[in-house]
């Protein structure tokens, strides 16, 4: 067992490890891949934030989606329709792929307080299997909405950056709105209303007792969780030209669910790399022989291994593994016993106020 | 009027065929508390199966060269009830070895389960079968001159012959479930599951025989739909849209319910189709869609169901 003091410079290097990972990561991918897997990295960025609020909702608010493959298109939907339709510049659709799935979620959310669990599902397959039909209906026919060259995402002068490949401004653009989705759910995570999600999760009846609206903040958690879907939808705009039906098949929410279950519910970080893995993982394998379906086919044996065995995921076995192997104590405690435990630490942050909008 | 009829006509066929499924999901679900959202592709599994057993012994079938001693191709009826029987115990395997483990109380494992079979079984076929559209011949005659005309409408063999079959196996499996011991058994499990084994029922073994019914009652549509909808990895999705809806209509755990809610959409959707100009067979799985979100809404339990659907608080 390795022991870090809390505080020390290795503890800090620690802290700022994934930070300074995911730095080396933007810097390093745009040399480090070809404009094929740059995109696929880019559109793996894009699918991650999508995992990220799936992970959020059945980790943290524990309320099931298998429609977030459909929230993510929804949101494309939207952010092509100001590109092309309202004339705004390619930051505009971000923004409106969160409003159009914020606006969702709420809805799903509704329905969501007044199922069981079970019937969500369905409810959510249902709109994953109809999404794609209608896109291919009403969303500019088999051949999908193009985008006016205009809302092509390309790199100012003032980068520095324009005389590279346009794949390496969209990756950028990408990796910086993946980020703000990540900050944004680790922060819905954290504080008073990251408590009062996990205690309508974890016990409404006590929730309702301690004061939070179980009803309000349940529909408020799906609606964020939607809105980063959609974010996610605008991401993916800025990387590909056109949106079709093809990119969101139905089976697309049962893998991001497969996928998140996999991983971990919950575990945001993991959640948002596994989009890498996901575009990236299969065209790994296939050129070492394997063919997509039977990718499938042990992606699915996984999460039945996860279910069966009730374990929690990939990276919370990697997260026990690090905690057995690697200690964090106190200053001037060398044995283990950190000095301020856990509880006093719940203790202490039950004493911030709750939200007004989480309460009754 | 004659329209009319006609399109209550088409509309039976596709009724049968989502009452089927819709019934093997308030089978399992009754018995059990898990919806088996793989039930579409389980489905479709076994529709390839009654491929197997129709074709000629090749390489391009994968399975048939192995059953080949069986002397086949056989007709498509014997080969629609080897795939029932091939499917109930793969249906009973499957509830034995993912089913029973997990936790009832939790939903997100359950669902986690069933989809992890939908991806499992999906991708096996696409690998076993290579994905191709095949077709199989119907059980029932289905030239162009077989139906029935009546009101100026034509109610063809095919659609006669898919409802009555639906209809008789619905009945033998109501007498089952009212007259035999199995059938006394599987009540006793639905009613109170942690009650049963003090009486002596083998409550696994009920469970077991529950899923090995719903596969074959899936494999049954499966086989009966194949002639006209070909057999596609990619084609039982949109059928279990409308036999979730139909399950959802009649209640969950409402197999009779199942039945009206499966004929209900299969009617609905055909005179949609037929008398609203802009609706095409794809749109019409908005109608079901739509319906459902007014189900669960208003009346999560459905119309026949228990209050188990509605969220505990």
């Amino acid at each position: 067992v390795i022991e870090i003091v809390r505080g020390s410079p290795g503890h800090r290097l620690l802290q700022a490890a994934p930070a300074i990972g995911a730095g080396a990561f933007v810097v390093l991918a745009p040399a480090a891949f070809g404009p094929a897997d740059l995109h696929r990295v880019t559109r793996g960025l894009a699918i991650g934030v999508t995992l990220l609020a799936l992970s959020y909702l059945l980790g943290q608010v524990g309320l099931l989606s298998l429609a977030h493959g459909a929230l993510m298109g929804i949101g494309a939907v939207a952010a092509a329709h100001v590109l092309r339709d309202w004339g705004l510049p390619y930051l505009a659709a971000p923004p409106a792929g969160a409003v159009l799935g914020l606006v969702v979620g709420a809805g799903i959310g509704i329905v969501a307080l007044r199922v069981a669990q079970l019937h969500l599902a369905v409810f959510t397959l249902a709109i994953a299997v109809s999404f794609p039909i209608l896109l291919r209906r009403y969303g500019g026919g088999p051949l999908g909405t193009p985008l006016p060259e205009r809302a092509r995402p390309t790199a100012p002068e003032w980068t520095g950056l324009a005389g590279f490949d346009e794949e390496v401004w969209q990756f950028l653009l990408v990796a910086a709105g993946a980020l703000v989705a990540y900050l944004a759910v680790r922060n819905l995570c954290q504080g008073a209303v990251g408590r009062a999600v996990t205690a309508t999760r974890d016990d409404p009846v006590a929730a309702t007792v301690f004061g939070i609206d179980v009803a309000t903040t349940r529909v408020a958690a799906f609606a964020a969780s939607g809105a980063v879907a959609g974010w996610a939808g605008g991401l993916v705009v800025l990387d590909t030209p056109f949106v079709i039906w093809t990119d969101y098949p139905f089976t697309f929410g049962i893998e991001l669910f497969a996928l998140v279950t996999i991983m971990g519910r919950g575990h945001l970080l993991a959640a948002l790399l596994s989009g890498l893995v996901y575009t990236l993982l299969p065209v790994w394998l296939a050129d070492r022989g394997f063919v997509g379906d039977e990718t499938l086919i042990y992606a699915a044996f996984l999460v039945l291994v996860v279910v069966v065995f009730r374990g929690r995921g990939l990276a919370d076995a990697l997260q026990r593994l690090w905690h057995r192997l690697v200690l964090i104590v106190a200053p001037g405690d060398r044995s283990g016993d950190p000095s301020v435990d856990d509880e006093d630490l719940e203790a202490v942050v039950l004493l911030e106020p709750l939200p007004p909008w989480t309460r009754r | 009027m004659s329209l009319f009829l006609q399109r209550l006509f088409d509309g039976l066929q596709n009724g049968a065929i989502y009452a089927a499924l819709a019934i093997a999901l308030t089978i399992v679900y009754r018995a059990s508390g898990v919806l088996n959202l793989a039930q579409g592709e389980m489905a479709m599994f076994s529709s390839f199966l009654v491929v197997v057993f129709v074709s000629e012994p090749s390489p391009a079938t994968w399975g048939s060269e192995l059953v080949a001693g069986l002397g086949i191709p056989w007709p498509v009826w014997a080969a629609i009830l080897a795939a029932m029987a091939l499917s109930a115990l793969a249906g009973a395997a499957l509830q034995r070895t993912i089913i029973a483990p997990l936790d009832r109380s939790q939903p997100l494992d359950l669902v986690g389960a069933t989809m992890g079979l939908f991806l499992l079984v999906g991708a096996g076929a696409e690998k076993l079968w290579t994905g191709r559209l095949r077709t199989v011949d119907s059980p029932f005659p289905s030239g162009l001159d077989d139906y029935i005309p009546i009101g100026g409408a034509r109610l063809r063999y095919e659609a006669l012959g898919i409802v009555a079959t639906l209809l008789a196996v619905v009945g033998v499996l109501a007498l089952i479930h009212r007259r035999t011991r199995l059938g006394l058994a599987f009540r006793a499990v639905s009613s109170a599951a942690d009650a049963a084994p003090l009486v002596g029922i083998r409550v696994g073994r009920i469970l077991m025989a529950g899923w090995a019914i719903a596969a074959a009652l899936g494999a049954l549509a499966g086989g009966l739909v194949a002639h006209s909808i070909g057999v596609d990895p990619d084609n039982m999705a949109r059928l279990l849209v409308f036999a979730l809806a139909a399950a959802a209509l009649g209640g969950l755990d409402s197999p009779g319910g199942a039945l009206l809610g499966g004929f209900a959409f299969g009617i609905g959707e055909a005179l949609l189709m037929g008398y609203v100009p802009f609706v095409s067979s794809d749109v019409a799985i908005i109608w079901a869609l739509g319906v459902l979100v007014v189900i669960l809404a208003l009346r999560p339990r459905g119309l026949f169901g228990r209050s188990a659907a509605v969220v505990q608080r």
